[in-house]
């Protein structure tokens, strides 16, 4: 008997190991294969019941997740909407099996709008591009009101699903963007109640007209261009609106222009060819037609959320007329993980614009400014955790969301960390400036010229440098005036050569030179880059300099330079120094001209 | 023993559980791994025998196919070759790839093995010399093998020197009978090709389509002369690629028939001048072409190949008769394969024929060809007979033959995705030449363009893949006269982007009928001119097909003649899809008016640029311009930012109608008392334009100045609605008349601080002063008075409003709207329609304010619904012989204190 006991004890403890490796294997096959593959080329996709299985399992556990009462409670709305026009507008979704909406589906609605105890008679429609948003029981919406009866002075509003914008992620974004006077749409989280259900949590967001620009202080008579159209050629999902100007549209128009035109487009397209930052009009143009401190506030905006959403589908640009000047309006910023700052900056036209090495340092000390600020960076961080709070439990309550409380606590504590981790992480690549400086003894022709010393530095970024000074042993400095030149880039010194303005203090033993930074930036030129905009390797972008004045040889060298990093000011990463006398060839090598 | 029972319940239902999780797991690793990868890269590789039981497993079923009854008996051959020759072959073969480079086993020369050997048919026998044949190792790596018999010259079989019989399954099985079928209706060359069975050895038939080999005779029995050069390509001459590049060195390119006593390349040499990348751009390129190609056949080639959905004519499987009685080259389309539809777009596959069809009319030719024969019910529906009596032909065939290398089940499941891939490339090929997309961009040309005649400019990018074909334009009948005499022309850029003498002119016949809107239509004449074709697709790395090109094509309207009004021409393009002829889908369509930044260099041009521009404008000091004494100015002036404007007292500048002064510069206009500064019209009754000051960091100022005559203007995409405008640029006006506007305001600040004392604004049209978006700051001691609309005007503005006497105004003496909060005291509202309007969420506080004889003192209201109610508080303020004194609506409130 304990024979067979033993057996059946073995019998059982192998077959509860097999059961623990399969499971093991099983979850290891999860975790290795893209979630894709499985849904798509296997039984898995097929069997939607097991799909459903794992969310209701999944959905099961909600009730475990409660989330800290909201400081404020949250405005509620009440959406009525005929079952039978629903029901119609389900159908309508379900012919749909693309990921993009089909215009058909885009069809208005009547419905009763009630808030704060008033009713409005609306009409609704589904809105947003991909499926997340109207694929499932949970929609984003566009109401539109009646134009005598507003809703606090609204004509449209977007209720947009939470997780499309990172639940508060986008909410975050506005109140950055305000904070540093970018023109945003009015945006706030409310619960509505839609035939009745229990509150649904949504993202409310004024719709782009006359009346929100009005509002804002900005002229409701312009052109606001638009983009992000989808399935408008059969060859692409998202239109390539940088291609060409055709798939660019409007939200509003002018009525200063003659007819309903798009020249100031044309202008932006011209900006946005590559290359056009080497046009010698270029920066002319584009200080003409956009604020360069917004520009440099916009991008520096995206980069706080991690720079990776703002492609041309999100860009959303206002030409004001009174301006004469295009305004950006950031939008669907998203929150990502930090990004390396040698990254592409995200759409055609930033990648021209901030290739200018003046304008791509002044985001950067923005920024930099903008992280040394511990107030600024407190409000943040309070704020986002703010927006956390009022949101978590509304979210968790939710009976209509797609995601699981599990998952959606899960996405906000990766969007708490995001917002923290890309403060931590411009902080740190703000101050990498890392240089290379060869320090070469001029040959006999160069010497002829008067230049004593040629400076190559080379920056490898993410940050610009500045050559801030040098310092001169009294024995290389015979002559009484110091003269620098900053080279033109084709390798000699010639007329077309900048002169450095500089100063001198004397010393005992040696001489301090400080030079006018303005014309001693030396920046990174962009890297080479992957179709995501990652640079593929660091750039090494080459800066000369030759001095006049100094008479240093070899065994003088190298001398002292001040190299800072343009941004932090603090000394930049010299690599390494190089000494180069071309004149030992002439020892070295017996046959060197 | 009832727990023994529990307990091995337990454990039979953790073994069920385990197995149907096990199986589920297995399920999932099979689906969702690459077969490739688990035969190679995983332990089932390793495993001995286990491949092969799975392929006996799955022949064992064999025994369950059939196959149709063949229509007709196929040829039946017998082979005999001695058993050590046939080991002396195998052994010969290569098991090792030739070199690292290579992808797969590869027949190298040495192992072109021929043996002797006895065919047999019709009861007749020859002794043959025979090898295996093909490139790759499906050929002669496993026991059913190519073969290549070569027969002798005094004992040809049916007139054939030499015949291949080739695994069917390398053709496609009877795909490629059916393109040398369709060859044929394209009348394109090919060897005779049929299916056979051959009994190797006494063993039960085999399944072999039989090609004859290209030899002389071959092509002088289809009517080619046999002394001609026939080439070739392969590979497996280099170490260090499978396929040699044949289009980047003639070395490469190899015979199977040569030219007798003329063993040269010069065609192949020319040949691979035309497969240059971008040779096509070459003007010549054409007409070089036409000489050394059969260019027709060409088309022909490249349709059969696409009614394939081919993708298999890479450098290696071209096969080319230089005809010498034509002295061209005649494709012989070789191995083309079936294949699962893939878009036109794709490059069709080698350098040369990637090159020649990147001229658009053969690229259109094909299309065409293509489009005939798909649309054709009768041609699809012999395409599709000639399928199903090739499939019937073969199939009972394959299945009984012993020796091929798949089952039944894959045979039968190749053949049937053959089927639907014929089925399926018609489909898809009537689908994609239906698409024809198209964008359109309209230019309206500056101004110095219209004056040459250029009205328009219609730059329109084609996507494909049909071409499009700008087929009309419509205007409107006021043209009609103009369109008769030929006056109204059609002009194709060139590629500079600019019309000139060396575009080209598409001749236009005015249209019986005019379109539905009754305009009238002129119908492009020209269709190499009016043709939209394509460039390259967007590619990846790997030659596929990213997304369509965007191909632009500029296009000029054109009207001889002086003085034509350019926004009157309105014309409209109709453009239609080239091969199908329906219209093409405008997906997008925008208007550019390119008059409206016509200027805006003169935002930024230097200082000297700017005075060599404008003499009469001086230097002064380092980056000073001035304007003194008295001119006349006929076309509006850009001030630079470059520069610092001063105007010198007792200037006076008269301008003519619609003319303006745009600054981006700081502007100092600072006269005497007694020389001001004047700005009027040349002609009071016509209105010059605007003075305007935009962007502009560092302050301006005016005093002792008076601008009369004036209107608005729109200018470098800028809307200036007054005569006097400072917009985001801080200015001082002190001493100035501000007078006769007949734009919307008289002076128009925004954004700016206010600073405004003794200023008169009088007689305006509409407003005296206009402010929006203020800082702050203050308006003083100054007068509004007969101003047609409000006499001052105010937004968004939170400023103090002093000292100031606004009478009989048109409208409003003082306006406050959109959520402006101004401090008003000590002033007069006299005579107005309504004294103050206070608006949109405004607050204003008003002190010490006289209000005499309005028709309504203060109103109060929201007049935008989307802000919130508006409010007044009066203190010590006075009311005199008004109509009404205060009128307050939604919801406005109007507190008045100590009033008298």
């Amino acid at each position: 008997m304990s024979r067979i006991k033993l057996i059946v004890i073995v019998l059982l403890a192998v077959a509860a190991v097999q059961l623990m490796l399969l499971l093991g294997l099983t979850l290891l096959f999860y975790q290795v294969t893209p979630k894709s593959t499985i849904i798509q080329t296997t039984f898995i996709g097929r069997m939607q019941s097991i799909l459903a299985g794992i969310r209701l399992a999944d959905h099961s556990l909600d009730f475990l997740y409660r989330g800290s009462p909201p400081p404020e409670k949250l405005p509620q709305y009440r959406i009525d909407i005929d079952a039978e026009d629903l029901a119609k507008l389900e159908e309508e979704i379900a012919q749909n099996t693309d990921v993009f909406i089909a215009e058909d589906s885009r069809f208005w609605l009547p419905a009763t709008f009630t808030a704060d105890g008033e009713t409005y008679k609306v009409d609704i429609r589904i809105r947003g591009d991909r499926f997340n948003h109207w694929k499932y029981q949970k929609k984003s919406w566009r109401v539109k009101f009646q134009k005598d009866h507003l809703l606090q002075g609204m004509r449209q509003v977007s209720l947009i699903i939470p997780e499309d914008r990172g639940w508060f992620a986008e909410a975050l974004n506005s109140f950055r963007a305000r904070k540093l006077g970018l023109l945003q749409p009015p945006m706030r989280f409310v619960q509505v109640s839609l035939n009745g259900s229990k509150p649904l949590l949504y993202l409310e967001v004024e719709h782009w007209t006359k009346e929100m620009l009005e509002k804002q202080g900005r002229p409701g008579d312009i052109n606001f261009y638009k983009t992000g159209g989808v399935n408008t050629s059969s060859f692409d999902g998202w239109d390539p609106i940088f291609e060409d100007m055709a798939y660019w549209s409007k939200f509003t128009e002018s009525v200063a222009s003659p007819h309903d035109s798009y020249e100031e487009l044309a202008i932006l397209f011209s900006l946005m060819e590559p290359g056009a930052h080497e046009r010698p009009d270029f920066e002319e143009k584009v200080a003409t037609l956009f604020g360069i401190d917004q520009m440099v506030k916009w991008y520096a905006h995206s980069l706080l959320a991690g720079n990776l959403h703002v492609g041309g589908d999100n860009l959303r640009l206002i030409f004001d007329t009174s301006r004469g000047r295009f305004e950006p309006i950031p939008w669907d910023v998203f929150l990502t993980d930090p990004r390396p700052l040698l990254t592409l900056p995200g759409n055609p036209l930033w990648d021209e614009v901030f290739a200018v090495p003046q304008w791509r340092v002044a985001a950067y000390r923005f920024l930099w400014e903008y992280l040394g600020n511990e107030e600024q960076v407190n409000a943040d961080l309070q704020e986002a955790e703010k927006l956390r709070n009022l949101i978590e439990r509304a979210a968790y309550r939710d009976p209509q969301k797609l995601p699981s409380n599990r998952q959606i606590k899960r996405d906000l504590d990766i969007r708490s960390n995001q917002v923290k981790a890309n403060i931590e992480f411009l902080r740190n690549e703000l101050q990498r400036s890392e240089l290379l400086v060869t320090q070469r003894v001029p040959v006999q022709s160069e010497r002829q010229q008067g230049v004593g010393l040629i400076l190559d530095v080379t920056t490898r970024g993410p940050v610009a440098a500045v050559l801030s000074g040098i310092v001169l042993p009294l024995s290389v400095t015979p002559a009484e005036q110091i003269l620098l030149f900053r080279d033109d880039g084709n390798g000699v010194l010639d007329f077309a050569d900048v002169s450095v303005p500089l100063g001198r203090v004397k010393g005992v033993a040696q001489d301090s030179v400080y030079f006018d930074t303005r014309y001693t930036l030396v920046a990174p030129e962009q890297p080479e880059a992957g179709p995501s905009g990652e640079p593929l390797q660091v750039p090494h972008t080459h800066h000369r300099f030759f001095l006049k004045g100094v008479t240093a040889g070899a065994q003088d060298l190298p001398l002292t330079l001040d190299l800072r990093n343009a941004v932090t000011e603090a000394a930049a990463n010299v690599i390494h120094t190089t000494v180069v006398d071309p004149n030992r060839l002439e020892h070295s090598i017996p046959g060197f001209p | 023993m009832r727990r023994l029972h529990i307990i091995l319940s337990i454990i039979a239902l953790l073994v069920a559980v385990q197995a149907v999780g096990l199986l589920l797991l297995g399920l999932l690793i099979y689906q969702a791994t690459p077969h490739d990868t688990l035969a190679r890269r995983t332990f089932i590789s390793q495993i001995p025998g286990m491949l092969s039981s799975v392929r006996v497993l799955d022949r064992s079923m064999n025994f369950l196919y059939r196959g149709q009854r063949p229509p007709e008996e196929l040829p039946s051959y017998r082979l005999d070759i001695a058993d050590e020759d046939l080991q002396r072959i195998e052994d010969s073969l290569p098991t090792e790839l030739p070199s690292p480079w290579y992808g797969n086993l590869f027949l190298t020369e040495d192992a072109k093995d021929w043996t002797d050997a006895v065919f047999t048919a019709d009861g007749e026998t020859y002794d043959v010399k025979i090898r295996v044949r093909g490139d790759i190792f499906n050929h002669w790596a496993y026991r059913k093998k190519s073969w290549r018999v070569k027969f002798q010259k005094e004992h040809l079989f049916h007139g054939m020197r030499e015949i291949n019989f080739i695994i069917p399954e390398d053709r496609f099985w009877f795909a490629e009978a059916l393109n040398v079928y369709r060859m044929r209706k394209f009348n394109l060359l090919h060897s005779p090709l049929e299916f056979v069975t051959v009994s190797l050895n006494g063993s039960k038939p085999l399944l072999y389509t039989q090609i004859e080999h290209w030899t002389k005779e071959m092509l002088e029995k289809q009517g080619r002369p046999g002394d001609a050069n026939v080439y070739q390509t392969g590979g497996g001459d280099s170490y260090f690629q499978q396929w040699d590049p044949m289009f980047d060195e003639l070395g490469y390119w190899d015979k199977y028939v040569s030219k007798p006593e003329n063993d040269t390349y010069e065609e192949i040499d020319f040949l691979l001048t035309l497969s240059q990348e971008g040779a096509h751009e070459r003007p010549s390129y054409f007409s070089e072409l036409r000489t050394i190609f059969d260019t027709d056949r060409l088309v022909s080639w490249y349709v059969v190949s696409a009614l394939a959905g081919s993708r298999h004519v890479t450098d290696f499987n071209v096969r080319l008769f230089f005809d010498p009685s034509k002295g061209k080259f005649e494709p012989l389309p070789w191995d083309i394969g079936l294949y699962a539809p893939r878009t036109l777009l794709f490059l069709p596959g080698n350098k040369f024929l990637d090159e020649a069809f990147r001229v658009p009319e053969l690229k259109l030719a094909v299309h065409r060809a293509l489009w005939e024969h798909v649309q054709d019910e009768a041609q699809v529906a012999d395409d599709f007979a000639e399928r199903d009596r090739l499939y019937a032909l073969i199939e009972r065939a394959a299945y009984r033959d012993p020796l091929k290398l798949q089952s039944n089940r894959q045979v039968k499941n190749e053949m049937q995705k053959l089927l639907w891939k014929i089925e399926s490339n018609i489909e898809f090929l009537k689908k994609e030449l239906q698409i024809s997309e198209v964008l359109v961009t309209e230019r309206i040309p500056p101004g110095s363009e219209q004056r040459r005649g250029l009205l328009r400019t219609f730059d329109i990018t084609e996507r494909g893949v049909a071409f499009g074909m700008l087929d009309l334009i419509a205007i409107p009948p006021e043209f009609a006269l103009l369109a008769e005499q030929g006056a109204v022309q059609l002009w194709k850029d060139n590629g500079d982007g600019r019309w000139g003498g060396e575009d080209s002119r598409i001749p236009l016949l005015l249209r019986d009928e005019p379109d539905e809107g009754g305009r009238i239509v002129l119908e492009t004449q020209n269709e190499h001119l009016s043709l939209l074709w394509t460039e390259d697709p967007v590619l990846d790395a790997n030659g596929m097909v990213v997304t369509a090109p965007h191909t632009k094509h500029r296009f000029f309207v054109v009207v001889e003649g002086a003085g034509f009004n350019a926004d009157a021409l309105d014309p409209e393009v109709g453009v239609r899809n080239a091969v199908t002829g329906e219209a093409a889908n405008v997906i997008g369509s925008v208007l550019v008016d390119e008059r409206t930044f016509e200027h805006l260099d003169g935002a930024y041009r230097s200082r000297d640029a700017f005075l060599a521009r404008y003499p009469f404008f001086e230097p002064e000091g380092e980056d000073g311009v001035v304007l003194r004494g008295v001119h006349i100015l006929n076309e509006t002036v850009i001030i630079p930012s470059t520069v610092r404007l001063t105007v010198k007292p007792g200037a006076t500048i008269r301008f003519g109608k619609g003319v303006s002064i745009l600054s981006y510069a700081p502007a100092t206009l600072i006269g005497y008392k007694e020389l001001p500064i004047r700005f009027f019209a040349e002609n009071p009754e016509e209105p010059w334009g605007v003075f305007a000051v935009l962007n502009v960091t560092e302050p301006s100022a005016i005093q002792w100045a008076e601008f009369a005559d004036g209107g608005e203007a729109f200018l470098n995409g800028a809307f200036f609605s007054g005569m006097v405008v400072f917009h985001n640029s801080p200015v001082t006006v002190v001493d100035t008349i501000i007078r006769n506007a007949h734009g919307d305001d008289g002076l128009n600040l925004k954004y700016v601080y206010v600073d405004i004392n003794r200023v008169r604004f009088e007689r305006n049209s509409f407003d005296g002063l206009d402010v929006d978006m203020a800082l702050s700051g203050v308006v003083e001691n100054s007068l509004f008075i007969e101003n047609g609309n409000d006499g001052l005007d105010i937004s968004w503005s939170s400023i103090a409003i002093r000292n100031i006497e606004s009478a009989n105004n048109g409208d409003k003496c003082l306006s406050v709207g959109e959520r402006s909060a101004p401090l008003i005291y000590d002033t007069i509202l006299r005579g107005c329609s309504i004294g103050l309007a206070v608006k949109d969420d405004s607050h204003a506080k008003v002190e010490r304010v006289q209000f005499e004889q309005n028709g309504t003192a203060i109103a109060a209201y929201i007049k935008k619904p989307f802000f919130a109610e508006p409010s007044v508080s009066v203190l010590e303020s006075t009311f005199k012989g008004n109509r009404e004194q205060t009128l307050a609506l939604s919801g406005a409130v109007i507190t008045i204190d100590s009033a008298q």
